[in-house]
């Protein structure tokens, strides 16, 4: 039985992978579940407060506790900053991203 | 001692080797007692719905229709189902292609996010995502 779940999005809004992601990091969550949400390279801009599904879903998700980091290095590669994030969003270093990924007894990318 | 292996496929028909490495992979685990389960997500749920047959002569040259038919692995999934793998759709994306109201492989199931795969999630021991 897999009770947490790494959920990686490396792909941008426009792209169904962003979508996907983010769809089964809600579905794991409401489950009773554990989901971490990571947004890796392009996935950062999935964080962004864009009009549409994706952004609307993300709040909810941080609205119920889901939890949500983004890439500090691909942030900034990009000129992005916390401040552009949905608020909630939380900014991790690399060394993090590899002990969430640990830590999950499954990962999924999108 | 068995175990169980779920695969979130997320490449459809021909577009890449995917689905055959799934299938390829899934035959050999289940051939090695142990249990899979296939959640077709995204582009991968092209491959869920049977096939309609064509009508009159096939317009396509003999070579270039055996170049289709090698990445056609629909009767696979039917042949892994009955083997014991259980596999489930996303009816989501499918409604997104506008396939949801079409007929279901034999081998395949209704299916979403939310229930199939949360529900195999919770016999899993293995997860692996296919796809580009």
């Amino acid at each position: 039985m897999i009770q947490s779940l790494c959920v990686m999005i490396r792909r941008p809004k426009g792209e169904e992978a962003s979508t996907l992601g983010i769809r089964t990091a809600w579905a794991v969550h409401t489950a009773g579940l554990e989901a971490n949400l990571l947004l890796l390279d392009d996935g950062v801009f999935t964080g962004l407060d864009n009009p549409g599904y994706n952004s609307s879903l993300m709040k909810d998700l941080l609205k119920e506790e889901g939890r949500v980091s983004c890439q500090a290095k691909a942030l900034a590669e990009r000129g992005l900053k916390q401040a552009d994030l949905l608020e909630g969003i939380e900014v991790i270093e690399d060394d993090d991203i590899a002990e969430i990924i640990q830590e999950a007894e499954g990962t999924l990318s999108f | 001692m068995s175990k169980t292996l779920t695969i979130v496929l997320r490449s459809g028909l021909q577009e890449n080797e995917d689905p055959l490495f799934a299938v390829g992979l899934t035959r050999a685990v289940l051939k090695a007692g142990h249990k899979v389960n296939i959640f077709l997500f995204g582009n991968g749920v092209n491959l869920a719905n049977k096939e309609k047959p064509i009508e009159g002569r096939v317009r396509i040259t003999g070579r270039l229709r055996e170049h289709q038919d090698w990445g056609r692995v629909g009767d696979q999934l039917d042949e892994l189902a009955r083997m014991g793998a259980d596999i489930a759709t996303c009816h989501t994306n499918e409604y997104g292609r506008g396939t949801e109201a079409e007929e279901y492989r034999d081998g395949v199931k209704w299916g979403d996010v939310g229930e199939s795969f949360t529900r195999f999630m919770l016999t899993t021991d293995v997860l692996l995502s296919i796809g580009h």
